[in-house]
Formats: C-alpha cells, structure tokens, sequence
C-alpha cells in the first residue's frame, strides 16, 4: 500500500509519498531536474517486497509541493536541507538514498553531510561543466524560450539510451514534458552552480555512482574521477542507457535492490523505529 | 611514426569513388593501387607520436565533368597510448568506376550541396511534421555543412525554394563540420538535440528562430538520415 502525506515546511505544503513495512530500512529517492517523485514508481511498488520503507517526495516546486514561498530554489543544497526537514517530520534518521541527475547529486549532498546511511547516484557528478548558467538565466524569461515542449520532448528522447525502446522512450518523454520549464531551468542552475569537489573525501559511508554510457548530460570521465575521489566508491556504467537509468531499464527495481544490497547487506535483518509521521 | 599525408594516402591508395562511401575508409582492393591525388590537407597537432591513423570519408562527389572523384576526409592519428597526436581533414580526387549513375548515390550524401537539397526539400515536403513544425514560420533556414551551405525558404509550412542564396537570406544557419553531417547521418539514431548540446553543431543568426524550429530541425535531420540510409546499412 502506498500513503500519501502532506507536511508543511517553510510555511508550504511538500508532499511525499510512503511504502513499505514501518520498521523497514528507509530508502528516500529523489528525482532528476523538473520532474516529481512518480519517476520512482516502479520502486515504490517493488522495493517493499526486499524490506525497504521507500519514501519517494516530491521535491519544492515539483509535483504536488508547494513551490517556496521566495520562488524557485537554485541551490541544491537547500533542496538537501528540505529534506533533511523532511526526514525529520517523518521521523527517520539515516536512510538509504538513490537519486539521479540533480536527485543524485542531492544524494551526495547529503552523503556528505552525514546525513544517510549509503547512496546511490545516478547521472551525477561533482562538478557538471556542460552547461552555461548566464545561458541557462536567459532561458528563464519565457519570450526568450519558445518550442519549450518541442525541446523537452525531443530533448529527452535524445537524453535516453540507444537501447531504451521507440514506445518507452515515448512515455518517458511524453512524461518529462509535463514540467514548469522556471522550476526545470532553476533546478539545472542549482545543478551547474553546485560544486562538491571539495567535500567528496569526507563522504564516510557507502556510496554507488551509476552512470550510462549515452548520456550526453554528463563528461563521463568528471563521474570516473568523481568516483575515485570517494572512499571505497563503487562505479558502474551501463552500456545503452543514457541520463534516466530508473525510467529507462526494464527491471530497474531490481537492480536497485541488488545495489542497495551492496551498500547495506542485511536490510531484512535491520529494523528500524520511527517515531509517529506527523501527517496533515 | 606516420605522418598525416601518408596515413590519408595509405587509406584512401586505390579508392575509387563508388568504394568510397561514408565512414571508415575502406582497404584498398587488392591488385587495384594508386590514382590518389591529395588535393587539401589541414591538421593540428596534438600530444603525443602517432602510430596509428583513423580515417573517416565524410564526403563524396563526382567532379563537374564526371571524370573524377572527390573524397573528404576527417582523419585522427593516434599515439600509442590513444591520444590524439594530430587530426584534421583532407580533400583527395580518386578515380571513378563508371560514368556517374542515374541518380547517383553520392548525391544523397553530398550534404548541403544543389542536388542534395532538392532531394531534401521533396523529402520535407511529404513530411507532415515538418510542415506543422513550420506551418506559423515564414523564414529561411540555413544549412552549412562544411564549405556547403543551402538555404530552405520556408512559408507556412512549404518550402518555396531551396537554393544556395535566397532574397533575404537565412533567418538563423545551423553548420557542422563535414564530420558532424556524417556522424549524425550514420549514427543508430537521430539524435541531434544531444550533439548539438555537444558542440558538433552551432547556429548563427536569428537564436529566438533557431529555438522555435527545434522540431523542423529534427526533422530535416530525419531526411538527411533516410537519404543516407543505404550509406548507414554499409557502413
């Protein structure tokens, strides 16, 4: 069954979604730039069954949550203390987390802030230097932006691996085009200004960078060195998958599971207490 | 050591025009030596001492009288450890087979040339998402590939002409290098978003027109992927 709470911080509303045995291993997932939590779904419904509590927000300004009250956020790092914040209300402490692209950077974020207990990310690197934020600030102005969905869409069929199927790079694309273009450029300002170079030594539990061969997003040799700057890092890049691993492989919980058990052998055997979600 | 003259004399020794299609240049036939002449030849250098060289035809056309032919060529060389010690690109005439066949193969790879631009207007124009894509536009689209450029004149959906120069000239260009036109044309995919986003294309001109034809872009790339796709099957 999967619960859905509201909870407000900052004075908005963030909505998150819930599955998964109470005492459950905690697993947050967190999603790429402009998106919401429904690209986790397959992982909601499947990663239960492996003993994981999956809590799958959807980040300020996307989905069902409120955008901030001062607008937009460009600042990873306040992303990562919402949902630190968010945590709290939830009553867990030290979860897993997967994210990918911003969501994956998110996730080292908070690996190196000690705030989790292992990490998987996906399409994520320290230091991104493929885009231009004075670009991409020009691209706020929305008479400065025409075609947005056209380029959303064909964008993100680009974006996909060669091996994802003409029907299920459709869907993901059709999906991707739902997007607020403010918040999706915002949220790739935030990706570009954040810079975690600096603090990938002092990430102290286990972490997993994933990243496809054909995502044109990424310089795949600035992940490879990502990876080597973080102790007992483990890397893995998927041949025909582009920026979007969790939408674009079939079976993909699975492969998660087999991950987060890497990370964290026993899941089954851990148990965990939270306290009492103040659901509103 | 080898140098870039000899490493582009060495793949294309022997080519002739029908042999020599998109792609990694092909060997040599056997028993079938010489006829090469290097007409252009630009490089830089990298690091390193090359060892080995990447050839790739990016270009194929008969000359004016037919007599001949002419290869464009990107080509790498590569230092033992697979850097890249020099890389640039050259222009050699070949022999041909035969007189020229009707219509010719080249042509549907001679990207922005006359002939390949009529072949991809009449393509356009049976494209229904080309024409929604430009049905509010009145304006002219640029296409440069290498030294060959092309301009489509576009009105609500039609291209009214497709020509080296037109009255008012291009609303915005797109260009790429010979090697970006081959590339894209022999790749698995269309996927033009993700190498313009690399830097194998660039646009001048009008960029807000640029942005809006985003999806006409795609599909002209979607013509120039059909015309090239019997290229693409032999590659």
């Amino acid at each position: 069954m999967i619960a859905a709470e509201y909870h407000e911080i900052d004075g908005a509303q963030a909505y998150v979604e819930l599955a998964g045995p109470a005492d459950g291993v905690p697993l947050l997932c967190v999603h790429t730039a402009g998106q919401g939590g429904v690209q986790w779904r397959d992982v909601l419904r499947e990663l239960p069954a492996h003993g994981y509590r999956v809590i799958v927000p959807d980040l300020p300004g996307h989905g069902r949550s409120d955008l901030p009250l001062d607008g937009p956020i460009e600042d990873l790092g306040r992303y990562a203390a919402w949902l630190r914040e968010l945590l709290a209300r939830l009553g867990i402490a030290q979860p897993l987390v997967v994210g990918c692209s911003i969501g994956g950077k998110i996730a080292l974020d908070l690996a190196a802030s000690g705030a989790v207990r292992g990490a998987v990310a996906m399409a994520a690197d320290a230091h991104n230097r493929r885009l231009s934020v004075n670009g991409l600030r020009r691209g706020l102005e929305d008479a400065a932006s025409p075609s947005r969905g056209d380029r959303t869409y064909l964008g993100t069929l680009a974006s996909v691996g060669r091996t994802v199927s003409a029907e299920r790079a459709h869907r993901i694309a059709t999906m991707h085009r739902r997007e607020d273009p403010v918040v999706s450029t915002t949220d790739l300002i935030a990706w570009t200004a954040h810079d975690l170079r600096d603090r990938l030594a002092g990430i102290a539990c286990p972490v997993r960078l994933v990243a496809g061969e054909d995502d044109f997003w990424l310089d795949l040799p600035d992940v490879v060195w990502t990876a080597s700057q973080i102790p007992g890092c483990t890397y893995d890049q998927i041949a025909g998958i582009g920026h979007y691993p969790m939408e674009e492989i079939e079976g993909f919980p699975e492969l998660l599971a087999g991950w987060l058990a890497a990370l964290s052998p026993n899941p089954q055997e851990e148990r965990w207490t939270t306290s009492k979600p103040s659901s509103s | 050591m080898i140098a870039p003259e000899a490493a582009v004399m060495a793949a294309l020794d022997g080519v002739v025009l029908e042999d020599a299609r998109l792609g990694a240049a092909p060997p040599a036939p056997s028993g079938e030596r010489g006829g090469v002449r290097l007409l252009a030849l630009e490089w830089r250098a990298g690091a390193g001492s090359p060892e080995r060289a990447e050839v790739v035809v990016t270009r194929r056309r008969r000359t004016c009288d037919g007599a001949r032919g002419l290869l464009g060529c990107h080509f790498r060389l590569l230092a033992a450890d697979g850097a890249v010690a020099r890389e640039g690109t050259a222009v050699a005439e070949v022999p041909v087979r035969a007189s020229a066949p009707d219509p010719d193969p080249a042509v549907l790879t001679d990207f922005c040339a006359p002939a390949w631009s009529q072949l991809l207007r009449e393509g356009l124009g049976e494209d229904p998402r080309f024409q929604e894509a430009t049905g509010t536009f009145d304006g002219t689209i640029g296409l440069r590939c290498g030294d060959d450029a092309t301009q489509l004149r576009i009105y609500k959906g039609t291209i009214l002409e497709a020509a080296r120069s037109t009255p008012e000239g291009p609303t915005f260009t797109l260009a790429g290098s010979e090697l970006a036109w081959a590339q894209l044309a022999l790749a698995d995919r269309n996927d033009f978003l993700a190498r313009t986003s690399l830097g194998h294309f660039s646009t001048s001109g009008n960029a807000y027109a640029y942005l809006r034809m985003t999806k006409a872009l795609v599909s002209i790339f979607d013509v120039a992927r059909e015309l090239a796709g019997p290229e693409r099957a032999a590659a």
